[in-house]
């Protein structure tokens, strides 16, 4: 089973040391220096970077590296997450803010903090 | 493919101008705010939360501005907040981390919801709200040096201080009565660190829209944590909306 990561702009760190790793810009309205900072951290990842829809560019990688597994970080971006489904892509969440299982009421910040508070403040 | 190879910045930023010409109606400028692990480590290294703590509200505190980093995940939530747990002081800054947290588990659960109002506004102010940001705002041209200042700053370097977004913010929904999503979509447009996630529900929390009441702020409130910086050259130094008292002010917006 071969595998490829997908680096989207919520995940710009390594994933699977040694897997083939595609991050692709798409049209996203943001201003030259935004890009400019994306772009300087893709360049110090050893990622291939391609521009325009993520879903195509990231199958046809895949096929190139005969990949059957796609990999890639969680988001809470419906977006992305849209994307990573139909690419049937394996979602992994590596090093979230805390390891708490929710739901949470998110209905105030108060409520969360009240739940999650001495855990956050642990190791 | 895009282009890995570059002798320097400047050969890069042309290389992006010509492969993405559209960004370029946001303006040409490029932040010194450098992308990469490498720049995120050297900021890392110095986040202080104790210092953190007692100065963060100031323009000149002593914040981590990691949000760049954190925004895209080249420094993770768990690693920022396991750190700052071996250090004195720590629960303030571990709070505004959870801040950003709580925000994006809202986000997960709303997704593009994020740009509807969460509740109904808690006090309406008198006038119908503007639909775009109003072309003096936008381009620096206000006379409010501060606002001004801010909308320079973030233009040039894709920064503002927390402190600032929300001085903006409010000036822009309260006294310009301008609809929220407008300023939100131009600070997503220009932040390095732009997030659906907590820049629109924190504009949502400045318009009361996600939050308990309408946030306002005054002169004496923004000379102090600016240092005066602002007021001290400003033109309108004699007619400063915000030189009142927060009873003065409450009732000029909302009543």
């Amino acid at each position: 089973m071969k595998t490829i990561v997908w680096m989207h702009e919520d995940g710009l760190r390594p994933m699977l040391p040694g897997a083939p790793a595609i991050f692709v810009f798409e049209d996203k309205g943001h201003a030259l220096k935004r890009i400019v900072f994306l772009y300087e951290c893709l360049l110090e990842l050893d990622v291939v970077i391609a521009k325009g829809d993520a879903v195509e560019e990231v199958r046809k990688f895949a096929a190139e590296q005969g990949a059957d597994r796609i990999v890639t970080t969680f988001t809470e971006c419906p977006h992305i997450t849209a994307q990573a489904r139909e690419l049937g892509a394996e979602i992994v969440n590596d090093d979230p803010f805390i390891a708490a299982a929710g739901p949470f009421d998110l209905k105030r910040f108060s409520r969360y903090w009240q739940r999650v508070e001495r855990k956050a403040l642990e190791l | 493919m895009m282009q890995r190879e570059f002798g320097s910045r400047e050969e890069l930023v042309e290389y992006l101008k010509t492969e993405f010409p559209e960004s370029l109606a946001h303006g040409e400028q490029v932040s010194e705010t450098r992308g990469g692990r490498r720049a995120a480590e050297v900021l890392f290294d110095r986040v202080n939360p104790d210092r953190y703590a007692r100065s963060r509200n100031f323009m000149s505190g002593a914040v981590t501005r990691l949000a760049p980093y954190l925004r895209h995940g080249v420094l993770t939530m768990g690693e920022v907040r396991r750190k700052a747990l071996g250090q004195p002081n720590r629960e303030k800054l571990v709070q505004e981390y959870a801040w950003r947290d709580y925000w994006r588990r809202v986000y997960g659960q709303i997704g593009e919801g994020v740009w509807e109002d969460r509740e109904e506004p808690k006090r309406q102010g008198r006038n119908a709200q503007q639909q775009e940001l109003p072309a003096d705002v936008a381009a620096a041209e206000t006379g409010l040096a501060c606002m001004d200042g801010f909308v320079t700053e973030l233009k040039a370097t894709g920064y503002l201080h927390n402190h600032a977004r929300m001085w903006f913010a409010s000036y822009v929904v309260h006294w310009r009565r301008v609809r929220w999503q407008a300023a939100a979509k131009f600070f997503l447009t220009h932040l390095l660190d732009g997030d659906p996630a907590s820049n629109n529900l924190s504009f949502q929390w400045v318009a009361s829209t996600f939050g308990s009441k309408p946030y306002i702020f005054n002169r004496e409130n923004l000379e102090k944590y600016t240092a005066g910086e602002y007021c001290r050259g400003c033109g309108r130094n004699q007619d400063c909306p915000f030189g009142k008292s927060y009873e003065a002010i409450d009732q000029e917006l909302f009543r």
